[in-house]
Parts: structure tokens; sequence; C-alpha cells
């Protein structure tokens, strides 16, 4: 099992936004959830990521083997946790080569390995840029700045691609982007599936699955997962929308 | 840590100042309150020993006031003003006027101010020494007032004013409108306001000084120091016009306090006198407090037009805005000061402050200071100054489209200054600031 | 002499070393605080006429040398200390200074010939440690090395000789080019312009003379560190650049000093002048011991730095990276008196701790279509205040003339202040100015990206700062830069979370 959240309870500002949520992943397969705005689904993306603007109040999360609440939040990236934001942060003046070598030579010490020159890098690099054909210049530009809101969730990507993390956290990573660059980023999520890899995709809409295609799908009400199933969960959404199913959970209860 | 400093005061101030502390005199004798006298003896003693700003002092090296203390101005003089007089000098729309000539209150020349709508009053600060016991409320900032030299000179020489009270939850609808008009030579109009806006009242106040004569060798002085609170989520407007002739100085100092989601926004427009200086001291006392203070300023020939603000951000949340614009032609001299400082508790507070000028002339010169002061660590601000001539881009393209060379700069320099008044948010208050601006660059060339 | 050597005592100072010890323990971010034992030769405390003639008397001066250091010594007397700056400190006792203190066996005869003199190893050995090249074979920079009052070496000044580049101490110009010194000192910064400048002008101790003869491109770096390392002495070193018509020189210049408990002064005057389709680039690494978090000890750096664009298209450049120094008093500036003369003051401040700060520069335009550029980046973090004071100032001459500046700070932290004083005095209508300052903090979302790409806090926070800085530091040669980069990093060790 790569992640294993039991119960897991959480608040910010006083206001309990997770109300017991259960949810296994194992390598190899591919997860979404989806939800109504204010269902959850960003808070759990930023939970499991160890933004410390939420409280943790009840519950357990196992990962890899690890207690991950227990882990800040660089050792989560460093032990292979991704999180591909919803809003990429800018930070000027920090070139993203400096950016992601410096990230990149922090996960491999966590795996024993010897840390990457600038040429060793450099190399490493291209390939993934090629991959997720990204501008040329992406490195040497600093971190976001000046990007358009498609480039930053491309950026996003193509650091998951350089990190190659374990388990990958999409947070609406689909929000604003238009039908080019939702295929772009969605082309480069499936060239990095594989059996060692899991992915949570969060979202609120379904374009982004129809090109990923998700072995289960979550809905998030309320803090809690409501109904799960395979990806022919999408269409029921499609035909009849969240309302439909939050209604029918509520009669079931 | 701080040193005396051991002031050379030059024979021509002294004389000055031994004038002034004689007027005080006068004063006393003419209106013998005991708090008002002490209050009037405790500014002697300080401006006995501090006298006259020099260039030496940091905050008055661009505004030079070696000209102004040749001058002898008087405060007792009789005025015979009607109110045939002060058609030329009210504005074009529904206010409560009230007057004040050579400083001094007028009750006759004011409209009928018994018949206030119900949570409004007024008194006269002259009235005021006349009731035992209200004086306290004059000097309760004293120490405050008292540092700024002119808040001395006005304590010094204290006359009259107004104390204006909008009590909790009363909307004002119609502007108070507050005339200073200089009719003598050689007068000193020294008024001392209070404003009082109680919680979640809302007021609009416009104030005009101006002179009865624009005759070189007529002068006056208007020195004027207001209070204002702000109490929580009370909304207050102002806008001070300032039309002096060009021999006369004006020098006004304004203390506002704010408090809780209280607004506050001023507008000032410095057209006249030959020195004039206009500051806020603005305390932010509470939180999400929100201010804008904007100000435009034409001078021309040899006018010193010295506009500052300070904005002190004491409390999380608040916001505070400005808008400084300068025009200079001939031989003015601009001076902008503005400083904002966040105290260590105002976390997420947002100032920004913009000064922009613009030279009309070879020997016109603008002297800036925007400075911030910043003890919290969660804020965002920023200043902007930026000095220059009208771009020739500009003129071009207006000639392009076949508007002559000299009304193009005319348009332009017109929609400079005017910038800092679409803040004003009465329509009918915003008409007649551009209609007076326009009315002042136009009148350039005739003078 | 004779007079001097009753004010002389011979001090070896190793009984020190535990106090220095537990000294470092307190500062473990500073590196530089190591302390070097070796005989040295101070005068006693004190400051009189008696002193100024026999630091003179100890440097064999010329009667000019002595006289210009005597008219500055009567002027200083008149003037006050000054406390306008946004530093607080009690005024110094300046009778508690010693204002001579040179190594023994490099002083026995006078300074002059220093360079062909062996250096006293432990000196040598505080340089290598320093990572200063004394020995000039294999770099591509030329360093006059300076300890305490003196010169100690001076490398590669024969192979620039051949090009006609004067490069030597300060006292070896005064003896063996009187007429250029005569020629330039004062000119930029007269005797009696400030307090510290009159009393450098008194007691100027020693520092770096260069000069680059007409239309030669000195092709090294010519570079200058400064080592303060007796306790309770004073430096004063004097500086003079001279950039003769159509030459090019880059001059870098770096400064560290012990961890002391006491407060060391530093009043240093810097001359630069710049001839016709001249370009001096001034770039200063300025890491200072600041002092511990209790405020005890640290360098007092009141510093007289000025230029003048003397010709037509000449250009003056001055980077600063400053994280040292208990109190920094510095305004780098340029006078820009040639037409379309060009003048840029790149600065990045470092407070930590109790340090403080008060920083800027002055552009003064006088001539046609001059143009300057003000980029100032203020780093405050710990208890430490960081002011950035700056004046541009467009004279009626100045017809077409140009300002730019941008001051931008960074609060690291809830204890500190940033603050930002510019004056602009604007008196001609052709002219165009423009500036901007913003406050801003290393965001807490920056952060949280950073870690969740597995980069620790603090890696994350040199990251940001660092590319904060980035605007200036790219101004500074590639060695001074990376150096700077890694003193800001660890100025600011300890500082967040």
């Amino acid at each position: 099992m790569l992640l294993k959240v039991e119960n897991l309870q959480a608040k910010i500002d006083e206001k309990q936004i997770l109300k017991g949520l259960n949810l296994e992943v194992k390598a190899g397969e591919v997860h979404a959830i989806m939800g109504p705005n204010g269902a959850g689904k960003s808070t759990l993306a930023s939970v499991l990521a160890g933004r410390d603007d939420y409280e943790v109040t009840a519950g357990t999360v196992d990962f890899d083997g690890e207690d991950l609440l227990e882990l800040a939040p660089d050792e989560r990236a460093r032990k292979g946790l991704f999180l591909a934001f919803q809003y990429p942060v800018e930070i000027p003046g920090v070139s993203n080569k400096l950016f992601m070598q410096t990230a990149l030579n922090g996960v491999r010490a966590e795996q024993g390995l010897p840390p990457l020159d600038m040429f060793d890098f450099d190399e490493y690099a291209k390939d993934k840029i090629e991959l997720l054909d990204m501008r040329a210049d992406l490195l040497e530009r600093s971190v976001n700045v000046g990007f358009s809101g498609g480039e930053k969730k491309r950026n996003d990507i193509f650091q998951m691609a350089l990190l190659a993390p374990k388990l990958c956290i999409l947070d609406e990573t689909d929000s604003g982007l238009d039908i080019d660059a939702l295929g772009l980023v969605a082309n480069g999520i499936n060239t990095l599936r594989s059996p060692d890899r899991g992915f949570i995709v969060v979202t609120h809409y379904q374009r982004l699955l129809n090109y990923i295609k998700p072995d289960h799908v979550h809905v998030l009400y309320n803090g809690q997962i409501i109904k799960s199933g395979g990806f022919e969960l999408v269409h029921e959404l499609e035909e009849f929308g969240y309302d439909g199913i939050v209604q029918k959970h509520e009669q079931a209860q | 840590m701080s040193k005396k400093i051991n002031r050379k005061v030059s024979p021509m101030a002294q004389q000055a100042v031994d004038h002034y502390i004689e007027q005080s005199l006068l004063l006393n004798a003419a209106f013998p309150n005991d708090k008002v006298i002490a209050g009037r003896q405790r500014a002697q003693v300080l401006f006995a020993e501090q006298a006259f700003p020099t260039l030496r002092d940091e905050d008055w090296q661009y505004t030079k006031l070696t000209g102004f203390v040749q001058n002898r101005f008087e405060s007792l003089g009789k005025h015979s003003l009607k109110l045939d007089d002060l058609h030329t000098f009210l504005p074009p729309y529904a206010v409560t006027k009230i007057v004040f000539v050579d400083g001094w209150f007028s009750e006759e020349l004011s409209d009928d101010l018994s018949v206030l709508p119900n949570g409004v009053s007024f008194e006269s600060t002259r009235d005021v020494f006349e009731v035992p016991g209200a004086t306290d409320q004059l000097f309760g900032r004293e120490d405050l007032i008292n540092k700024t030299p002119f808040g001395v000179l006005n304590s010094l020489l204290m006359a009259d004013g107004y104390y204006l009270q909008i009590s909790a939850n009363t909307l004002l609808e119609t502007p108070i409108f507050v005339l200073y008009i200089q009719s003598l030579d050689n007068q000193m109009a020294t008024v001392r306001n209070h404003v009082v806006l109680e919680e979640n009242a809302e007021m609009t106040l416009v104030e005009r000084f101006v002179s009865l004569s624009a005759d070189e060798s007529f002068k006056g002085c208007a020195n004027v120091v207001t209070e204002m609170d702000i109490a929580k989520s009370a909304r207050m407007k102002q806008i001070v016009v300032q039309e002096q002739n060009h021999s006369s100085y004006y020098f006004n100092n304004q203390f506002i306090f704010q408090d809780d989601q209280s607004t506050f926004n001023t507008f000032y427009t410095g057209l006249g006198s030959l020195i004039s200086r206009h500051q806020n001291h603005l305390f932010m006392n509470g939180e999400h407090i929100e201010n804008r203070q904007n100000s435009a300023c034409f001078g021309r020939g040899q006018q010193t037009m010295d506009s500052r603000t300070n904005t002190q951000h004491n409390q999380v949340w608040g916001k505070s805005q400005q808008l400084h614009k300068y025009v200079l032609d001939d031989s003015a001299v601009g001076v902008f000061n503005g400083m904002i400082r966040v105290d260590r508790l105002a976390q997420k507070t947002d100032g920004q402050m913009d000064n922009k000028n613009l030279l009309l002339s070879a020997k016109a010169k603008v002297d800036c200071k925007p400075q911030l002061e910043i003890y919290a660590d969660d804020v965002k601000c920023s200043h902007g100054s930026a000095t220059g001539q009208i771009d020739q881009d500009q003129i071009f393209y207006l000639q392009a489209r076949g508007i002559l060379r000299a009304k193009a700069i005319e348009m332009i320099t017109q929609s400079f200054l005017m910038e800092p008044a679409e803040d004003i948010t009465n329509g009918n208050i915003r008409q007649w600031i551009m209609a007076t601006l326009a009315d002042q660059l136009n009148a350039k060339d005739s003078l | 002499m004779a007079d001097s050597a009753q004010i002389t005592e011979l001090n070896s100072a190793g009984t020190q070393y535990q106090e220095i010890d537990s000294l470092l323990s307190k500062n473990k971010n500073y590196k530089e605080g190591f302390f070097t034992t070796t005989t040295v030769e101070t005068f006693a405390k004190g400051l009189d006429e008696a002193t100024v003639r026999a630091i003179s008397a100890k440097k064999n001066e010329p009667e000019w040398m002595l006289n210009f250091r005597l008219k500055a010594f009567n002027h200083w007397l008149t003037m006050e200390e000054p406390h306008w700056a946004k530093l607080l400190y009690v005024p110094l006792d300046y009778q508690e200074y010693s204002y001579y203190s040179a190594p023994e066996c490099s002083a026995c005869d006078g300074s002059a010939d220093s360079a062909e003199n062996e250096i006293d190893p432990e000196v040598a050995k505080a340089f290598a440690e320093l990572g200063v090249p004394l020995t000039g074979d294999d770099s591509n920079v030329a360093v006059d090395a300076i300890f305490d009052s003196i010169s100690v070496s001076t490398t590669k000044r024969e192979d620039l000789l051949e090009l006609g580049i004067i490069f030597c101490s300060f006292s070896e110009a005064v003896h063996d080019y009187p007429e250029l010194v005569q020629k330039y000192m004062g000119t930029v910064v007269p005797y009696h312009d400030n307090f510290f400048a009159a009393l450098n002008s008194a007691v100027a101790s020693d520092g770096t003379f260069v000069y680059i003869p007409e239309n030669v491109r000195c092709p090294l770096d010519l570079s200058t560190y400064f080592r303060i390392n007796e306790a309770k002495t004073g430096q004063f070193e004097r500086t003079i650049v001279v950039a003769d018509k159509g030459s090019y020189v880059s001059y870098l210049e770096g400064c560290s000093a012990p961890a002391r408990d006491t407060y060391q002064l530093h009043a240093a005057v810097v001359e630069v002048v710049v001839l016709e389709d001249a370009e001096v680039k001034y770039s200063t690494v300025q890491n200072w011991y600041p002092g511990d978090d209790d405020c005890q000890g640290g360098i007092l750096n009141f510093v007289t730095k000025r230029g003048i664009c003397e010709g037509k298209n000449s250009k003056l450049s001055w980077t600063q990276a400053e994280t040292g120094s208990a109190i920094t008093w510095k305004y780098p500036s340029c006078i820009l008196k040639g037409d379309n003369s060009i003048g840029e003051f790149y600065s990045v401040a470092l407070t930590n701790r109790r340090q403080q700060a008060d920083t800027g520069t002055k552009m003064i335009h006088i001539g046609k279509n001059t143009s300057s550029t003000i980029i100032a980046k203020g780093l405050s973090a710990g208890r430490s205040e960081n002011t950035y004071r700056g004046l541009v100032k467009i004279l009626p001459s100045a017809d077409g003339a140009r300002n730019f500046t941008q001051c931008d700070s960074m609060l690291i932290g809830n204890q500190c202040g940033a603050h930002t004083f510019p004056y602009i005095e604007v008196e001609n209508a052709t002219a165009q100015v423009e500036h901007e300052a913003t406050t801003s903090r290393i965001g807490d979302d920056q952060l949280f990206y950073c870690k969740q790409r597995g980069i620790s806090e603090q890696d994350a926070i040199s990251m940001i700062v660092n590319g904060f800085c980035k605007d200036v530091l790219s101004e500074l040669p590639l060695e001074f830069a990376q150096e700077a980069e890694e003193l800001l990093s660890l100025s600011l060790e300890g500082s967040v979370g």
C-alpha cells in the first residue's frame, strides 16, 4: 500500500473541513477525487503535503510504511510525495535550474545517490523539457515569474517529471487551462504513469479525466468520500451532476 | 540621547518672536479665560525657546521662512464684510455655510446654525472659551500639536475656530462649507478646530481659504490646526481648497485619529499663497481602517507649495492610499514630504504613496521626500515619485489629431493635475474642483 | 621619532585567547572572526596633535602631508559627531582608541618598501585563511593587503607598472608620487567635508593608490583587502583611484575583522576621479565583524566614499554587498560633472542581530545629459535596523538629466525595521527622475512551495534572498558575487523559523 488515509479530520481557523476521510492508493493506480466547491478537495491535497495552515484533529496517514503526519513538508517531498499546485508560486530572481537542481539533489541524498552537478543536471533535464514540450529557455527563467497560468501548471508537471516521485497529487491542475494546454498537461501526466507510482488527481471537472482515465473515482462532499467507483462514475457525474449524487447520498442516510 | 540644539536666532526672527508674544498678551487681555491664557503661556515658553524653524531644520530645509519672519501680522482687526461680498466665493451646490473672517467666526455671515439637523452640533471655539470647564477639550492633544512649530504659534495665538460634532449613526447629507476669508491687510487668522464623528456617522466637509483682494500689497496669514476624531465605522470626507492671494501665507496642520473600520478621504488643492504648507498627521489607531489622501498643487511666480503627510499604521489590516501631484511653473518650488510608518503591530498593512510632478519652466523646482519606515514584516508598502516635463510624444499625438500645440499642452497639464480629484465621490464637488483647477491653469497666462 | 617612541608600546596579544574563544562560540556565523597573534607595534590610546605628528613621523612623511593632517585635525576639533542618521550609538570617546597599529616586522622601517620585505608569517597566514592571494602567482587579480594601519603587501605591481599603472599603498604613493597625491587628495572629499572625513584626514593610516594612465585598460582587477586585527584600534584608510582619459579599471575591496567584544572604529575616505571617456568600476564586499546578539562589539563603519565624473562620457559605478559592521554610515556618491557622464549605485545591505545600517548614495547631476541608476536592496533580519538614505539632485545646469531609482526592502521576522528615506531635488525642467520603492517579505506560500519540492527552509530562504538581490549581485565580478552570495546565506543563518 502506497498511501493509506484513515478517518482523517482537519480544520482551518476553527472551521472543520475534513470530517473522517478514508482513502487507499496502491502503486500504479490513478485515483480521481471529485467534488463540488468547498467539499474539501484542496484541503485534502494541502494536508497530505503538510501545509501548516491546517490542523489535523484526528486520523492517520501511512505513506509507504511511514507516519506521514509526523514528517515536515520538505521531508515528505524528499520521500517521494509531490504536489502539483493549484496556484504555482512565483519566486523572483531564482532560476528554475537552481531551484530544481537543489530539489533534485535533496531527493537524491534521501535515496543515497550522489548529487548531480550542473552538467549532469542539464543533461537530465533536457529530456524532460522535450518530453513536455517546454520552451528551451525554461531553466534560465525565474521560477514561474512571467509565466502564463498554463505555463505555470506545465512547469509543475515538468518538476514532477524531474523529481520522479512515488505519489503525485494534482490539485485542480486543470483549472484555468485552455484545451491545448490541458492536452499538454494530460500528456505529461500519462507519460509519467508507471507501475511504481500512484496518482491522486483532485478536480472539479471531468474534462482532464477524459484524457487521463483514472482507475478509481471518488466523490468528496462535506469532508467525506460519499461515493467511490470506477471511471464510469465520471460519466454518472456528467449526467446527473454533483447534486444528483449528493441527493442520493443524503437520501441513503 | 537627544541633545538640545543651541539655536542661533537672527535679530529679525527675534523681533518677530517678540512681536507674536506681544500679540498673545493682547489676546489674553481681550479674552480673559484662565485656562486659555495658561495654554497660551505654555506655548509662549516653547516659542521663545524655539522661535521659527530655519533651513537647518530637516523638516524645513526646502521651505524658506526668511521672508515670512519679516512680517508682523496682527490678530485683533475688526472687519466690515457684508453678505454681498461673499457671493463669488460660494460653491454652486447646496451647503451649510460657515464663515470665518480674518480668523474670527462670523455669525451674521454664516447660515443659521441653530437649525442644523438632529445629531449635528456646532460651536465656535470662542464660545467654548466662555463655557467654564469646556475649554479642557482644547488642550487634550496640546503636546502633540506643540511638536510642530506652527502648532506652537497656533497655541500661542489661539483665538477662534469651531467644534463640530456628528452624533452616532447620523448621516449629514448636506456638506458643511467653511469659508476662511482674509478681509483686512496684515492679519493672522489663527484657527483651532475640532471635528468629532461618532460611531457610524458620516459627513462631508469642504473648506476654502480665500483673500478678499488679489492685490499683491495686501497680505494675510492663515494658521490652522484641526483635530479630527473619526470613531468606529464613521466616514469622513474632506476637501480643502487653498486660493489665498499670492502674497499671503498658509499653514495647516491636521491631526486625524481613526478608529476601527472608519474611512477618511481627504483632498487638498494648493493654488494660492506665497508660501503654503498643508500637513496631515494621520493616526490609524484601529483595525481595518481605510483612508485616501490626495493633493493637487499648482505653483507659479515665486510660490512655494508644500504638502506633506505622515501616515501612521498602528493596527492590523490598515489600508492607506495617496496620490500627490504638482505642476510648477515660473520660479515656483514644490515640496512633497510623505511618510508611511508601519508599527510592529500593524501586520497586513497596505500602504501606497504616489507623487508625480510636472515642471513647466526652467526655473521651477521640486523637492520630494517619500519615506517608508517599516517595523512589521507582513505588509505591502510602496512609494513612487516621478518628476519630468510633459511627454513630447503626447503633445505630438494631440497635434497629429489637429489640436494646436498650446492647447495640447494645456489639455495634458490639466488632465495631469486633475487626476487626484477623480477620487472625490460627490459629483457636484468633484466638478466644482475640476472647474476651479481649470480656471487657475487657464489664468496662468494672464498673470 | 623621539617623541613617538614614548607613546609606543610593544604588545603581544596572546593573553586574550580565552576571551576570543568564548566570543567566537557566540558568533559561529562569522567565519572571519579569528584573531592573529603577532608582534605588533601599537600606539597608546588617545588622540591629540602629538598623535597626528607621531603617525606622520612613523611614516616618514613629507612636510605637506603633515600639514594636511594638522589642518584637518584642527578643523576636526571644531566639529560635532553627526547623529542625524537612523543609527543609535552613544557618542564615541575618541581618546579610547589607538590610532596606529602595525605588525612589528614590516614596520621596522616605515612601510615604504613593504612589497620587497618579508611578510610576517602570521600575517601571511591570516590572509591565506581569508583566501587573499598574496603570492600573486596564479590569480587574475592584483592585491594590496592592509593589516591594521599599514599595507603589508602589494602584488603584481611591477607587471602593472610596465603599463604605466600605479598600484601601491597610499603611504608609498606619498613618497614615490607626491605630485599625483597632492594633485588629487582632498579634491573630491575635502578634509573639512564631514566629521569622519576630517578625522580620517588627520590620522589616515594606509590605503591604496591607483592611477591608470591615458587610454590604458587595466588588464587585472585591482583589489585591496582590509583587515582590522588589533582590539580598540581604529582603521583610517585613504584610497585614491584616478582614471585618466579613456582608461578603465575594475577595483575591488574586501574587509573583515576579528570578533571582539569592544567596538572597533573604521573611518575611511575613498576618492575616485574619472576623467573624460574613462570608466571606474568600484566593488566592495564588506564583512566587518557585526557584533553579537547582545549588541556587544562590532565595527563602527563611518565611511565617506565619493567619486567625480570629471570628464565627458565618464562612468563611475559603485557596487556594494554589505553584510557586516555593527553600525554602517556610508553613502558612496557620484558627482556627475562631465556631460553625458554616468553614475551607478548597486547595493545589497543585509542587517541581522542588532546591526544598524544607514546607507545609500548621492547622485549629483551637474553636466548635461548625465544619467544615474540606483538599485538598492535592503534585507533586515533579527533585531536590526536597515535604512536606505539617498539623494538625487538635479542642478539647473543638468539639461536632459535622467535618474532611475529602485529601492526594495525585505523583512525577515518581526523584530526588525526597514526604512527608505529618499531625497529628490529637481531644479531642471528637462530632467526625468523616477523613484520606486517596495517592501516585501519572504512569503509563506513561497516557502511552502520550496519545501514541497524537498528544499529545506534554510536553503529556500537563502535561495529567495539571493534571488531578491540578483540585480545587484550580477554587477559584482564573478568570484566576488559568489562570496557575497555565501555571505548572505551565512549572515542569515538562524534568522528565520
